[in-house]
């Protein structure tokens, strides 16, 4: 045989993924077992394969783990104690044995019916519990799911408020410093009035840290940037989203030696240099 | 789930064997999301597909004797266990070839829904080797593997010849081959 005419047929693939036909299967198992080399490609293409269905793994839902060591459990004490229902028949077959012995033929066949009836009686009553509580069971089970997805999310909120917690921490212990400046910019142009946003910079550390107070919503295509005037160039601060710095404090990039700081309006992503006929605001760093 | 021991397959078959709920435990631990991945992604009903991996379970748990070494790993025998049942029951409801696409085109959103709850899921990388599979190779693969379709079957889906069917889940498997290698 061609080894490798056979091995580049794309038999052993379909094999894995579970398209051979039986023939096929028959051949191939044949072929595996007589040549190494094509039992190592089949190998690495299983490997493959079941490097690609792991990716695909998903946690199962944490019940289903008690469902089933409780089908086993139980089948371990199925061998030792029989099932209560088969138990309480033969129990009274044997019980009834006994009464019987002093052939009193009339009251045995009355109470023959008055067993069937028991039996009949407890029959009904056990699937009308067994329904009930197949409803219940199922109805916590469901209510038992829902929490444990409420769960999930709270945890997730939990999670996303202790990092915005955590971040805010860090700016106001940054703002806090005695070596920090607040930096006011003003409307920079008249047609343009009342326009107010505040930087707060460390010399020292270089953070720069942003918040807008008044800038109007920019167009979808557009986002303000920040500028830093050092000796006199225009140096890039990093653009921001309104939405962000509108509502708190934003971390900029790390500014040294600047004494201004400037807003313009560019494109979004932001420019190499300023488009000055563009600029929002502007105000001077204190000395 | 940190379980601090870990096992052998040869242990974890013996376990097995000696009816150990503490070997059973940890296989179902270890391997339960996998074979879920297989069910679920097979019958893409999350109600079935846990009734469906506790039949598995069951069938692994009661049919390890069965389990011969010298024809492949623990873990080879399990996923075929996992495909098998899963596809046995979306074939008792008589699943329609075009319903089988669909399901798999609707499972390329279940899965993202899947992946922005449990962020976890991803590290494996699987979003990667989703992108750089084309959609012929990933449909044949998976139609072939989750949905248990006939070389006839997905000839016709693919609209290409009975015959190059064999060549072109090759080309598929080489594909993800070299994917797999960057991941």
């Amino acid at each position: 045989m061609d080894v490798q005419r056979y091995i580049s047929s794309g038999i052993i693939e379909s094999y894995v993924a579970g398209l051979a036909t039986d023939q096929e299967v028959r051949e191939l198992m044949a072929a595996i077992a007589q040549y190494p080399e094509i039992k190592a490609a089949a190998d690495a293409v299983r490997l493959d394969m079941e490097r690609y269905i792991i990716m695909q793994s998903v946690p199962p839902p944490p019940t289903v783990k008690d469902r089933i060591f409780q089908i086993v459990n139980n089948e371990g004490v199925d061998t030792v104690v029989p099932v209560t229902g088969s138990t309480s028949a033969s129990l009274m077959d044997e019980a009834y044995a006994h009464e019987e012995e002093p052939a009193k033929v009339i009251s045995a066949a009355r109470k023959w019916q008055w067993v069937a009836a028991a039996a009949v009686a407890g029959l009904i009553t056990s699937i009308a519990f067994n329904v009930t509580y197949l409803n219940t069971s199922k109805e916590w089970k469901g209510k038992y799911e829902a929490l444990l997805v409420d769960q999930t999310k709270v945890l997730a909120q939990n999670e996303v408020y202790q990092t915005q917690l955590k971040e805010s921490d860090n700016m106001l212990a940054m703002m806090r410093s005695p070596e920090v400046k607040a930096v006011r910019m003003f409307t920079a142009s008249k047609d343009r009035p009342n326009l107010l946003a505040t930087v707060f910079w460390n010399p020292k550390t270089k953070d720069v840290i942003l918040t807008v107070n008044n800038l109007p919503e920019p167009a979808a295509d557009q986002q303000y940037q920040l500028w830093a005037i050092v000796n006199g160039v225009p140096v890039d601060a990093g653009v921001f989203e309104m939405g962000d710095t509108a509502k708190g404090f934003q971390k900029m990039k790390a500014i040294e030696g600047a004494q201004m700081f400037a807003v313009t309006l560019e494109k979004k992503g932001g420019s190499p240099t300023p488009t000055l006929t563009a600029m929002y605001l502007a105000g001077k760093v204190s000395s | 789930m940190g379980t601090a021991n870990t096992y052998t397959e040869a242990e974890l078959v013996q376990g097995l064997k000696d009816r150990d709920q503490v070997i059973f435990g940890y296989l179902y631990d270890n391997y339960s999301p996998a074979l879920y991945g297989v069910v679920l992604k097979v019958l893409n009903d999350e109600s079935t597909s846990s009734d469906v991996l506790q039949e598995v379970f069951l069938k692994i748990w009661r049919s390890i004797e069965k389990y011969d070494m010298e024809k492949g790993r623990l873990f080879t025998w399990m996923l075929n266990i996992a495909r098998n049942t899963a596809i046995d029951s979306l074939r008792s409801k008589a699943h329609k070839l075009d319903q089988k696409i669909q399901e798999l085109s609707n499972d390329v959103y279940h899965h993202t829904s899947q992946l922005t709850v449990h962020p976890s899921v991803d590290h494996l990388g699987l979003t990667k080797v989703l992108e750089k599979l084309n959609k012929e190779q990933r449909i044949i693969i998976d139609l072939a593997y989750y949905k248990g379709c006939t070389q006839e079957e997905i000839a016709k889906v693919l609209d290409i010849p009975l015959g190059t069917v064999k060549t072109r889940m090759r080309n598929a498997i080489i594909q993800l081959r070299n994917i797999l290698k960057t991941v």
